[in-house]
């Protein structure tokens, strides 16, 4: 049974497209047949964090038009088996599309794949209208702060309205020492504010932007807690019961010598 | 010679020009008009005064109006005068010239009074009229799109998302780091060069290239990239021999 999953946020900046990659990434390593559907029609990213980019000769737009077919606009990621990308346009905008034609759109991939991950842009206007058509569940992504879990809430209350019984949420780039310090938004805060089941925390992590420019996604290296954080995520989203990361960080000897050297 | 397409979109100093073929059959030249400007809307936008040319037959004053409702709504754009073209003068080709001119955008730009020879590689009825390389002053961004019948000239970056389009050739007097499609109607012998490409891809004919992966271009010397054997090479801009070089 092939589902479909909008990654939504109404805040910008929040990791909506890195979210949206390390899933697509994380679920096809677990061998599932991926789509990634990229609907921030007019500033398209998801291609240049997957490194897709240069392998763009159709997107959605030509596939609603029906200037391609559907399946000339995917892009097979070029590491991993099973995924797909279909690009936005980027010289169009958002009117480009209608919520009828993305749901449309949507059905055609649920045909041949598991999940269908939709990056919804920022807003919540006729794009995220759009990207939220077609979708059996949605993901909010905020990050610990007050003007996201905000926007969040928005988004919410919106996606409720239209539908969505149990929309889940991501925490993303949480500070385990800063929530320590009470100088950041504890994740029980922002459960009591939104009232939403946590689907996941992604700590904060560095690794993130250097994988975001290498176009690298970093559930795929070992290493990153974010990545691992993404991994717990995808096995969630495919049903299993992950216990949540222990984000608190230990001091080891090793761990207080890195932090030195790093000077922080 | 014939005019090959219908509907053709031309700057110039003046404006924009909308060459339509009279020929055509009505209905079919407003239904192949709103394709084009649905096609190339956010080119058009903000786009000056529009200048009909009908070629000889000319249309009847109904249909002009019909054509000045497609082109105000919705597209916004302001039908200026009609010109009823007389039968263009024989030229030779060989010996023929072509002026390159700037497109007007926001304020009228002077005429650059420079020419350039081109070889010639097709001729069409328009080409005496109207010119055929498009000069554009200032950076494409990424979403900005330029799409001409003719050759283009960027004096400036194309940057990554942009898209340059062109029937001929493409010249970059910058970065090329964006898309950019020579051309783009299947002429196999169109080139584009940039001072610096490093293009996002290239597109020449209907051959599609991308640079190869994980390879930044170390090269920061002009380069040119054709078509050879089907597949775009890209070499130095010095030293290069062009088809008819002797």
């Amino acid at each position: 049974m092939s589902q479909a999953i909008v990654i939504t946020s109404g805040k910008g900046g929040v990791g909506k497209t890195t979210t949206t990659a390390n899933l697509g990434v994380a679920l096809a390593l677990g061998g599932a047949r991926v789509v990634v559907v990229d609907a921030d029609i007019g500033l398209r990213n998801l291609d240049v964090v997957m490194g897709l980019e240069n392998r763009i000769v159709y997107d959605l737009v030509d596939v609603v038009e029906g200037y391609c077919r559907l399946r000339q606009a995917l892009i097979k990621d070029k590491r991993v088996d099973g995924l797909f990308l279909l690009p936005a346009a980027q010289t169009k905008d958002k009117n480009a599309v209608n919520p009828e034609q993305m749901k449309e759109l949507i059905e055609a991939l649920k045909e041949e794949h598991d999940f269908i991950i939709v990056d919804c842009p920022a807003g919540i206007e006729q794009g995220f209208r759009n990207a939220v058509s077609g979708a059996d569940r949605a993901v909010i992504v905020t990050t610990p702060e007050v003007s996201a879990v905000r926007d969040a809430d928005r988004i919410t209350g919106l996606l409720e309205a239209s539908g969505f019984e149990k929309p889940e949420l991501i925490i993303n780039r949480i500070k385990p020492r800063m929530v320590a310090r009470g100088d950041m938004m504890d994740i029980p805060d922002i459960i009591d504010i939104l009232a939403i089941d946590l689907l996941g925390v992604v700590p904060d992590d560095d690794y993130i932007v250097v994988s975001t420019n290498r176009g690298e996604p970093a559930v795929m290296a070992d290493t990153s807690r974010a990545g691992e954080a993404y991994r717990n995520i995808a096995r969630r989203i495919r049903g299993e019961e992950v216990p949540f990361l222990d984000l608190s960080e230990k001091e080891t000897i090793w761990s207080r010598l890195r932090r030195l050297m790093r000077g922080n | 010679m014939e005019i090959t397409q219908d509907v053709v979109f031309k700057g110039s100093r003046e404006g924009l020009y909308l060459i339509l073929n009279a020929k055509q059959d009505f209905e079919v030249i407003k239904e192949k008009l709103r394709e084009h400007l649905k096609k190339s809307e956010f080119f058009f936008k903000g786009a000056p005064d529009v200048i009909l040319e009908t070629g000889e037959e000319g249309f009847s004053l109904d249909e002009i109006l019909e054509i000045q409702n497609i082109l105000a709504y919705p597209f916004g754009l302001k039908l200026k005068k009609v010109k009823h073209r007389e039968k263009a003068p024989k030229r030779e080709p060989q010996t023929e010239r072509r002026t390159v001119r700037s497109v007007p955008q926001d304020k009228p730009r002077e005429s650059l009074g420079s020419r350039v020879t081109e070889r010639p590689r097709y001729t069409r009825d328009i080409t005496g009229v109207l010119p055929d390389t498009l000069l554009y002053k200032g950076t494409v961004r990424s979403g900005q799109r330029i799409a001409y019948d003719g050759s283009v000239v960027i004096v400036g970056d194309v940057n990554p998302g942009a898209e340059v389009r062109a029937t001929g050739d493409i010249v970059v007097m910058g970065v090329l780091r964006g898309l950019a499609h020579a051309g783009a109607e299947g002429d196999t012998s169109a080139s584009v060069v940039a001072l610096r490409l490093e293009p996002t891809q290239l597109r020449i004919g209907d051959v599609i290239g991308r640079p190869p992966e994980g390879e930044r271009s170390a090269g920061s010397e002009p380069e040119v990239a054709r078509l050879r054997d089907g597949t775009i090479v890209v070499e130095p801009l010095e030293g290069v021999r062009w088809e008819g070089d002797r």
